[in-house]
């Protein structure tokens, strides 16, 4: 298949699975950050626990290679803490923005005209903030399976178990808080309103 | 007909499913380059030596590849989802000028974060954690460090 009619495609399963699990509502990101309802970061973690299920026997029989992505600790640290921030405020990511937006959410236009903004700005500082943000301190593409030694599959099957371990246990405090998983993307957050009992 | 949202699991194995092909038939998903990509391309024709000579659009050129494709594909699977499910689609009220604000400045600091970090919730956290890169971990620790705080914040401000 041509490469732009499977990007495409591939790109239509993603964005249509977005709109159904909920996440192209912010409201479920908001609940998410505000410890109200896990949905969000349950669906993250279950997503990477099946990837590396499915693809790290592949890669074990030579199938694949599937690389990482470069740790320069300047860069990976402050700019995922703007995101965070970032992520706080809208609600949603550069992903689910556009699976939002083809849901017919019009104020999304305020979050695209900001983000293609940020992309111009980024493009701007990208030469003078290089040698500090991203040469520096900067490690290569090192892996779990780097630092820990040992075999990819297993270091990876351990890491997915451990994940999924994780997604039970954040789903069992979501059933403590009675935050139901339908109700994810309806915004709950305003219930706390000025309580002083919430830690 | 109104279908429900898929519980956690349903979503997480189904994004799961579609990272796996992704990798198996280009490259891991990921979204956020496509946004100066996107400036690259509409500023070419206009300023084609500035966007030449400019040291990042040189890294990501005004060209339509897989990821462009990808996250075109994205807004037309979001919409097909809407249909599907049976959103209301562009009905909810204007927003507040907060909000317009809140949307503005959040998609500004995704955006720039992202390339920064080099990759947003699906490259960094979805493909770079599948990946095991160490990378990606710290950039999930630092998103959710940074963005529960803050949305605490913004919650107590009676912002959402």
């Amino acid at each position: 298949m041509n490469v732009l009619v499977l990007g495409l495609v591939t790109g239509i399963a993603f964005g249509y699975v977005l709109q159904r699990i909920g996440v192209a509502q912010c409201a479920c990101l908001f609940n998410a950050l505000n410890l109200k309802n896990l949905k969000a970061v349950k669906v993250m973690a279950t997503a990477i626990a099946v990837g590396i299920l499915l693809l790290y026997p592949i890669q074990a029989m030579g199938g694949i290679a599937l690389g990482a992505r470069t740790l320069y600790i300047g860069g990976v640290v402050v700019g995922g803490a703007i995101f965070g921030l970032g992520f706080a405020l809208a609600g949603l990511c550069p992903g689910t923005a556009l699976a939002a937006l083809g849901g017919g959410k019009k104020d999304v236009f305020y979050l695209m005209a900001g983000a293609l903004s940020g992309s111009f700005v980024y493009a701007l500082v990208y030469e003078p903030m290089r040698p500090l943000m991203i040469d520096s301190l900067n490690f290569g593409d090192l892996t779990l399976t780097q630092v820990f030694g040992g075999n990819a599959l297993l270091v990876g099957y351990v890491f997915a178990f451990l994940l999924l371990g994780a997604v039970f246990w954040l789903d069992a405090q979501d059933r403590k808080t009675g935050a139901a998983d339908e109700e994810a993307c309806t915004l709950t957050v305003q219930k706390q309103a000025p309580s002083k009992t919430v830690a | 007909m109104k279908k429900p949202y898929w519980t956690w699991w349903q979503g997480g194995i189904a994004l799961g499913l579609i990272s796996a092909f992704a990798f198996l038939t280009h490259s891991g998903l990921g979204t956020s380059t496509s946004y100066p990509r996107a400036v690259a391309l509409a500023l070419n024709p206009l300023v084609p030596d500035f966007v030449a000579n400019n040291a990042y659009f040189q890294r990501v050129e005004p060209i339509v590849n897989w990821q462009l494709m990808l996250v075109i594909g994205i807004a037309v699977g979001g919409f097909i989802g809407a249909k599907i499910m049976g959103l209301s689609m562009g009905s909810e009220p204007a927003p507040s000028t907060l909000r317009k604000v809140m949307l503005f400045a959040g998609g500004f600091l995704i955006l720039f974060g992202a390339r920064l970090a080099g990759g947003c919730t699906s490259g960094h956290v979805i493909t770079g954690i599948t990946q095991l890169s160490v990378s990606s971990l710290i950039f999930g620790a630092v998103v959710f460090g940074t963005g529960i705080p803050a949305a605490r914040y913004f919650a107590r401000k009676g912002w959402y």
